[in-house]
């Protein structure tokens, strides 16, 4: 496969990823009392499958798209605004976690164990600037803070690690059989 | 398009009917570029600023509203999940505990919390506004031409990638409607280990996505795909000025 075909292939996928993660925001699934929501296990995935950069680029399109005023981010909506408002940190943390998870999975070379690594990493980022930017626009108490914007959400994201292997497992080879991440360092 | 919440798997919202309004409103006549670099000083300032900035902000807000002919019923109903957020915010803000354990509401506190979900609001409202009076190509030039000093990143290749994810966002939202749909038609909800059914769900839904990938991919190359595509013209008018002017002005009262 030649250069231009492969970089094609990854803005594809990339995109693809993106409009995922925008769709995770509109898609629940009821497991026990709360609800999951898929967005961050979709962040995770683009780390996970299309490496660091392509990570990034996935979700800064996804942040783009939202900038520009699409409803892509929770609950339809969308506009610069979002960024400065009090879920703008976890907007910003879904690029970093993304491109960290990307970059160790990459080391990795598809271990489970530091695929897992990865994710608790990636998701403690997300919520390192999420609850500070919480905490400053609302005014809250670093505690308070996580007790309304982290500690709710931890079981889920225990399971959405736990789902992450099995999803990735399966999709690493239909994703490697056009461009191999781990190998090109994409 | 997507339909009442189900059991099983729900959609969380639907999408937002907020979006362009074609109009002839001096906003509307703005280019994108001015509306969007005074809307992200005003939100920045927004989020610090004392009661008599946010009444001034207010009121200015309910003039463009009006001159936009926005109808405050619709902008409410569009943006009722945020308004439950706010109340959340307002209850986490302003309720603290006695020695006795039980819930106390200061005025003081009150009045704090009610500030900060003020400030919560406006924010949002004047995004609603830069969307509803703004198109969506023109929006993406003024942010091709915001990106074009930025190193490293090649902002047309961002734009077609936005473009794509507009024309695939509510495909990929109907898959995963349908997907939903099929996996309870074959009971999934009987399943008791509860990892089964997103593990599925999403497998399918990236098998399904990556496989429109790869057509998309073949159909890009056969049409000769390239970065260079033209761009809405953009130009900055007096009105432009005029606007950066009163926004200062707006701006400095939270001085």
């Amino acid at each position: 496969m030649d250069t231009s075909t492969k970089q094609l292939k990854l803005m594809v996928y990339a995109t693809m990823m993106a409009t995922l993660t925008a769709v995770g925001a509109y898609i629940a699934i009821p497991i026990g009392p709360v609800p999951i929501v898929l967005q961050n296990l979709f962040v995770m995935m683009a780390g996970l499958l299309l490496g660091g950069r392509w990570g990034l680029t996935s979700v800064g399109v996804y942040l783009l798209a939202g900038a520009i005023g699409l409803p892509v981010f929770a609950g339809g909506t969308g506009g610069i605004g979002k960024f400065v408002g009090p879920t703008g940190g976890y907007l910003l943390g879904f690029a970093a976690a993304a491109y960290v998870i990307g970059m160790i999975s990459q080391r990795g070379k598809g271990s489970v164990a530091v695929d897992v690594f990865a994710m608790i990493v990636g998701t403690f980022i997300i919520y390192f600037f999420g609850v500070s930017w919480l905490k400053i626009v609302t005014g809250m108490s670093i505690s308070k803070a996580v007790a309304v914007g982290m500690l709710p959400f931890l079981i889920g994201d225990v399971l959405k690690i736990a789902a992450a292997i099995p999803i990735v497992k399966s999709l690493r080879p239909i994703i490697a059989g056009n461009i191999d991440v781990h190998r090109t360092g994409a | 398009m997507l339909g009442s919440a189900r059991k099983g798997y729900s959609t969380m919202g639907e999408l937002t009917a907020i979006g362009f309004k074609p109009g002839s409103s001096p906003l509307h006549r703005l280019d994108p570029r001015t509306k969007q670099l005074v809307l992200m000083a005003l939100s920045v300032t927004t989020l610090w600023a004392d009661v008599p900035f946010l009444v001034v902000n207010s009121m200015v807000m309910m003039v463009l509203f009006h001159s936009a002919h926005l109808h405050a019923r619709r902008l409410f109903l569009e943006i009722r999940y945020f308004l439950f957020f706010l109340f959340f915010v307002f209850v986490v803000r302003a309720v603290s505990f006695s020695d006795q354990m039980f819930p106390v509401i200061t005025p003081n506190e009150a009045a704090e919390a009610l500030t900060v979900c003020w400030r919560l609001l406006l924010i949002v409202f004047m995004g609603v506004l830069l969307m509803s009076t703004t198109r969506t190509a023109d929006i993406r030039a003024a942010l091709i031409w915001g990106m074009k000093p930025l190193p490293f990143v090649n902002e047309r290749m961002a734009a077609t990638m936005v473009g794509l994810v507009v024309r695939f966002l509510p495909l990929i939202l109907f898959q995963a409607n349908e997907i939903g749909d099929a996996m309870r038609a074959r009971g999934i909800e009987r399943r008791r280990n509860p990892l089964i059914r997103l593990i599925k769900f999403t497998t399918t839904l990236f098998r399904r996505v990556f496989l429109r990938a790869d057509e998309l991919v073949d159909t890009m190359q056969a049409r000769c795909y390239s970065e260079h595509r033209t761009l809405p013209e953009l130009s900055f008018s007096r009105n432009d000025i005029i606007a950066i002017g009163v926004g200062i002005l707006v701006l400095l009262s939270a001085c």
